[in-house]
C-alpha cells in the first residue's frame, strides 16, 4: 500500500511538472540536435566534477549509475529536488553577450521495494534548447537587399525514469533505468527585410517520446582496513528518437502559406560507455573518477556547418568529511567537495572540437540527524575552443541546490 | 506522506518561479555557427521581350500647347518627327471708320508666344511657315469630340508668311510671322467696307478658316507655343494700320472650342529611316510591333507620336518550377540607353504610365505603384545605372499563375496624367534585356518555402 501511495503522489506531481520540467538554457550551442544535453549527475555528483559511476546513493540519489540505488537505506524514502541557476557569458573576439537561466534541476524519489530490489523514480531534464540568434543584414545574393534572420529555439526533453537496482551479491549490484524520454522543441526562423514588410516565419514544433534503457553495475571492495573502494560500469545503447514535426509557414502578410504539415525525422542518441572508480580513506576522504565515451560519430546533425564526433568525458572529484560524529561541531560534519571535468563534446565546428571544462565546489549539509541534506554546488567552466577565436566561448557559472529528504525524518518517534 | 506531497507542491511552485525568470536573449553571436538557408532568393535573369508599337492616335486638341517643328531622331533610326499645329482665329469687335479720314494699312502679323518648350537641336535655324486653312477645323472633329495627332485639315499650299530663327539665341517670349500684304489689304478693305463676311463670326470663319503652322524642311527642332485662348499670351493675328500719325491695330485671337479646335498634327516620317525594320509599313495598326532585337536592342516611348514600349515575360512561370514560392518583391527596372538623352532630356520621374496590355496592345488597366515608387536612379556620371524603377509585385504575382500566352504584357508610355503625353514630344529610348549595359531588368525577390 505504502508504495502505491508513493507512486500515486509522485505521478500527481509529475502531471503538474511535465510542462515546465526543462532547465532553461541560453546558448547558441543548444541549436544542434536536440539541444544541450544536460549533465546527468544530480546532487552530490555535481560537486564532484560530475563523477558518479562508482558512487553509491548516500547523501543524495545518484542516477548516473542505476545500480547505486541498491544502497538506499532500507528504512528511508528519499525525495530529491534540485534547482539550478546558471549565468553565461558568450565571447567571440570583442563581442560579448550574457545570459541567465534558472529552473528545476530535477525531482526524484528513491525507496526500497524488497531488501534486494530498490527503486527510484525521477523526472530529470534530458536536454534543453534555448537559443535566439539574430543575423543582421545578410545580403541576399545578387541584390542590394539584406535580410535580418532571427532563429529561436526553445523547449527541451525530459526524462522520466524508473530505476531498478538489484543486489545480486553482497558486493555486487546491477541496475537498469527504464526511461521515458519526451518533450517538445520549437524552432522558429523569422526573416525581415527592408525589401518587404512583415515577417516570413517558419515555425517548427517538434514532439518526441521514446522508451529508453540504460544499465549499470557497481562492485564494492575493501583494500585494507582503512581503504574501501567501488568500481562501476554504465552502458546505454543507441536510441533513435522519432521527431514529429508540425511545421507552419507564414508569409509576410500573415497568411499561412502552408497549413501545419506533419513530417517525421529522427535523431539518434549515441551509445555510451562509462567506467568509474572510487576510493575511500577512513570514511573521511573520498576520491572518485569517471570516464565516459559517447559514440556520436554515427549521428548526423541537422546543420551542415558542424559535425558530430565521438565525445570523451573525464571527471574527477574528492569529498572530505572531517567527522561523522554527531558530537562534533556542525562544520566538521559537513561534506567538502571539489571536482573537475574535461569533456570533449560531440560538437565539431570549423574543424575544432568544442571542449567543455570546469571546476566544481560543493558543500553537503547534513541536517536533522541526516534526515535532511542540503547539497550546494558551485560550478565554473568554459565551453568553446580556445585556440580558435572565431568560435564562441561560453564562460558559465552554475549554482545549484539539491535538497534530499529522508522519509523517516517525518515519523514522530513514539517514545517522544 | 502529506508532508511529502507538500514538499512536491513547494517544488512545483518554485519551478514556476524559476522558470519565469528564464531569459533568452537575442544573440548576434552565433551567426558563423549557424547554417542558415533563408531560401529568400533574388533573380534578375528573367527573360524580357521588348517591343515598340505605336498607338493608333493621340489626342492633341485643346492641350494648350501648339507644337511646331521637325526633328530627325538619330537615336530612333533617323525617323523624322513632324509637328504642325492648326487653329482658327475669331472675329473681334471691329472699330468704325470715319469715312472722312484716310486709313493706311501697315502689316498683318501672326504673333506666337513661346512656352519655352523646346525639343531637339536649338542651334540650328528654325523655320516656321503659316498657311491658310481651306477646311474648317470644326468640320473635322469626329464624334469623340477630340482631334488627334493623325487628324487632317487641308490648307492652301500658298504660304501666307514665314519666319526663321535660332531657338537658342531667340529666347524672347514672342515670335512674329509677317503674313502676306495681299491678305492684309483684303482684310483691311473688308473691315472698312463692313463686308458681309465680317458681319458675324460664322461668316468670318467661312471667309478665314484658320491657320496651319508648318515647320520648314530643314528644321531640327520643335517649339511649343501657347495655345490657350484665355491667357493674355494667346496667339493672335494683328492687323496694323495708321491714320495721320496715329497707329492702330485689330487683333484676331485664337478661339478654341468647345469642342477644342486647336490641335497638333504629329507625323512620324519613316522615309528618312536608316533602319530597315522601321519603315512606313512597320506600324500600320496598333497591334503591329517591332522587336527590340530589330531596333538595336532598343525600344521607344514617345508622347505625341504614341510610341509605346511593350514588355513580355514569357518564361516567368518557370519560377514556379523551383517549388512553392512566394513573390516578396518585384521591381521593373527600365534603363534608358545612354547618349540618347543628351539633346532631349529624360522625362521626369513621374513621366511614365505602366499599363496592362492584351495581345493586340489594348490597355486593360493601369499598374499602380505603391508609396516610394517609381524610383529614379540617377547615375549622372557614368549613365550605366540610370533607371526608372517600378514596383510590379502584384503584376508578377498574378502573371506567374497564368498561361504565358494569355498573361497581360506591360506597356510603358509617357504619362497621360500630366498632359505630357498629349502636348509634348518627350521620349525615352529603353535598353532591352539583351544588351551589355542599360539593361531593362525584372528583379524578383522570392521566398521558396
Amino acid at each position: 500500500m505504502r508504495i502505491i501511495y508513493k507512486i500515486l503522489s509522485f505521478s500527481l506531481i509529475l502531471h503538474c511538472m511535465v510542462l515546465s520540467a526543462q532547465t532553461g538554457t541560453s546558448s547558441p550551442y543548444s541549436m544542434y540536435g536536440v539541444g544541450d544535453l544536460n549533465p546527468i549527475g544530480i546532487g552530490r555528483s555535481r560537486a564532484l566534477g560530475g563523477a558518479g559511476i562508482a558512487l553509491p546513493t548516500e547523501s543524495s540519489l545518484n542516477n548516473i549509475n542505476p545500480a547505486s540505488y541498491s544502497t538506499i537505506d532500507s528504512l528511508s524514502f528519499l525525495t530529491d529536488i534540485g534547482f539550478d541557476l546558471k549565468t553565461s557569458t558568450f565571447v567571440r573576439g570583442s563581442d560579448k553577450q550574457s545570459a541567465k537561466s534558472a529552473g528545476l534541476g530535477f525531482l526524484a524519489v528513491g525507496f526500497r521495494n524488497t531488501s534486494w530490489w530498490k527503486n527510484s523514480l525521477g523526472l530529470v531534464p534530458f536536454s534543453s534548447v534555448g537559443n535566439n540568434i539574430t543575423i543582421k543584414n545578410k545580403v541576399i545574393e545578387g541584390s542590394s537587399d539584406a535580410l535580418n534572420i532571427n532563429i529561436q529555439g526553445t523547449g527541451g526533453l525530459s526524462q522520466f525514469y524508473w530505476g531498478n537496482a538489484f543486489k545480486i551479491l553482497p558486493n555486487l549490484s546491477i541496475g537498469a533505468n527504464v526511461s521515458f524520454i519526451f518533450g517538445n522543441l520549437k524552432q522558429t526562423q523569422d526573416m525581415t527585410s527592408t525589401a518587404y514588410s512583415g515577417n516570413l516565419l517558419i515555425e517548427d514544433n517538434i514532439y518526441l517520446h521514446k522508451l529508453y534503457l540504460n544499465y549499470g553495475a557497481q562492485y564494492s571492495f575493501k583494500l585494507s582496513k582503512n581503504i574501501k573502494g567501488m568500481v562501476g560500469l554504465i552502458y546505454g545503447g543507441p536510441c533513435k528518437l522519432n521527431m514529429f514535426h508540425n511545421t507552419a509557414t507564414i508569409d509576410n502578410s500573415g497568411v499561412v502559406l502552408k497549413d501545419p504539415t506533419t513530417s517525421e525525422t529522427s535523431f539518434t542518441l549515441p551509445a555510451y560507455y562509462g567506467a568509474g572508480l572510487t576510493l575511500r580513506l577512513n570514511d573521511k576522504l573520498l576520491v572518485t573518477s569517471d570516464y565516459k565515451m559517447y559514440n556520436w560519430a554515427n549521428t548526423q546533425p541537422f546543420q551542415s556547418k558542424i559535425r558530430f564526433v565521438n565525445s570523451d568525458n573525464y571527471m574527477v572529484g574528492a569529498e572530505y568529511t572531517p567527522s561523522n560524529s554527531f558530537r562534533d561541531a556542525a562544520w566538521k560534519r559537513f561534506n567538502y567537495r571539489v571536482g573537475g571535468y574535461v569533456n570533449n563534446t560531440y560538437l565539431m565546428l570549423s574543424g575544432q572540437q568544442i571542449q567543455d571544462k570546469g571546476l566544481t565546489f560543493g558543500l553537503g549539509l547534513p541536517l536533522a540527524q541526516k534526515k535532511l541534506y542540503f547539497n550546494f554546488t558551485y560550478q565554473v567552466g568554459q565551453k568553446g575552443a580556445s585556440s580558435n577565436q572565431n568560435i564562441i566561448t561560453e564562460y558559465y557559472q552554475n549554482f545549484s541546490i539539491n535538497i534530499t529528504l529522508f522519509d523517516f525524518w517525518f515519523i514522530k518517534p513514539k517514545f517522544d | 506522506m502529506i508532508k511529502h506531497i507538500l514538499a512536491f507542491l513547494l517544488g512545483v511552485i518554485m519551478i514556476s518561479v524559476f522558470n519565469s525568470c528564464n531569459n533568452v536573449n537575442s544573440f548576434t553571436l552565433g551567426e558563423d555557427i549557424v547554417d542558415i538557408k533563408s531560401n529568400v532568393i533574388f533573380t534578375d535573369t528573367c527573360t524580357i521581350r521588348s517591343f515598340t508599337f505605336k498607338t493608333d492616335s493621340v489626342i492633341t486638341s485643346g492641350t494648350g500647347k501648339a507644337l511646331v517643328g521637325r526633328y530627325v531622331d538619330t537615336n530612333m533610326g533617323n525617323i523624322t518627327i513632324n509637328a504642325s499645329t492648326y487653329f482658327q482665329v475669331g472675329l473681334p469687335t471691329l472699330p468704325t471708320f470715319d469715312p472722312a479720314l484716310t486709313y493706311v494699312f501697315d502689316d498683318l502679323i501672326l504673333c506666337l508666344h513661346n512656352t519655352h518648350y523646346v525639343y531637339g537641336d536649338t542651334t540650328k535655324v528654325y523655320t516656321i511657315g503659316a498657311y491658310r486653312l481651306t477646311e474648317r477645323i470644326n468640320d473635322k472633329v469626329p464624334r469623340t469630340g477630340y482631334l488627334y495627332n493623325t487628324s487632317r485639315v487641308a490648307y492652301d499650299p500658298v504660304k501666307l508668311g514665314e519666319t526663321s530663327l535660332k531657338p537658342r539665341y531667340v529666347m524672347s517670349d514672342s515670335v512674329g510671322i509677317r503674313l502676306s500684304d495681299a491678305l492684309g489689304k483684303e482684310l483691311f478693305s473688308k473691315i472698312q467696307n463692313q463686308d458681309i463676311q465680317l458681319s458675324n463670326s460664322l461668316n468670318f470663319l467661312d471667309y478665314f478658316k484658320g491657320f496651319a503652322l508648318v515647320p520648314g524642311n530643314s528644321n531640327n527642332c520643335v517649339l511649343g507655343f501657347n495655345a490657350y485662348d484665355t491667357s493674355k499670351n494667346v496667339v493672335y493675328m494683328r492687323l496694323n494700320y495708321h491714320q495721320a500719325g496715329f497707329n492702330y491695330f485689330i487683333d484676331f485671337k485664337l478661339t478654341n472650342g468647345p469642342p477644342p479646335l486647336q490641335f497638333n498634327r504629329i507625323q512620324t516620317d519613316f522615309s528618312t529611316s536608316t533602319q530597315k525594320d522601321l519603315n512606313a509599313s512597320t506600324f500600320k495598326k496598333q497591334e503591329d510591333m517591332v522587336s527590340s532585337i530589330l531596333t538595336d536592342n532598343q525600344t521607344f516611348c514617345q508622347a505625341g507620336t504614341g510610341f509605346v514600349t511593350r514588355l513580355e515575360f514569357p518564361y516567368i512561370n518557370k519560377l514556379l518550377e523551383a517549388g512553392t514560392i512566394k513573390i516578396l518583391k518585384a521591381e521593373l527596372s527600365l534603363a534608358p540607353v545612354m547618349n540618347t538623352y543628351n539633346l532631349i532630356p529624360l522625362p521626369p520621374k513621374l513621366g511614365f504610365d505602366l499599363n496592362l496590355l492584351n495581345s493586340s496592345n489594348a490597355s486593360k488597366g493601369a499598374l499602380t505603384n505603391p508609396n516610394g515608387y517609381p524610383k529614379f536612379l540617377d547615375d549622372s556620371q557614368y549613365k550605366e545605372q540610370t533607371a526608372f524603377v517600378y514596383d510590379v509585385t502584384d503584376y508578377v504575382r498574378s502573371v506567374i499563375l497564368q498561361n504565358p500566352d494569355e498573361a497581360p504584357a506591360i506597356g510603358v508610355s509617357i504619362t497621360t496624367s500630366s498632359n505630357l503625353y498629349f502636348n509634348t514630344l518627350d521620349r525615352v529610348i529603353w535598353g532591352d534585356r539583351f544588351r551589355n549595359s542599360n539593361i531593362t531588368k525584372l528583379k524578383i525577390l522570392y521566398w521558396r518555402y
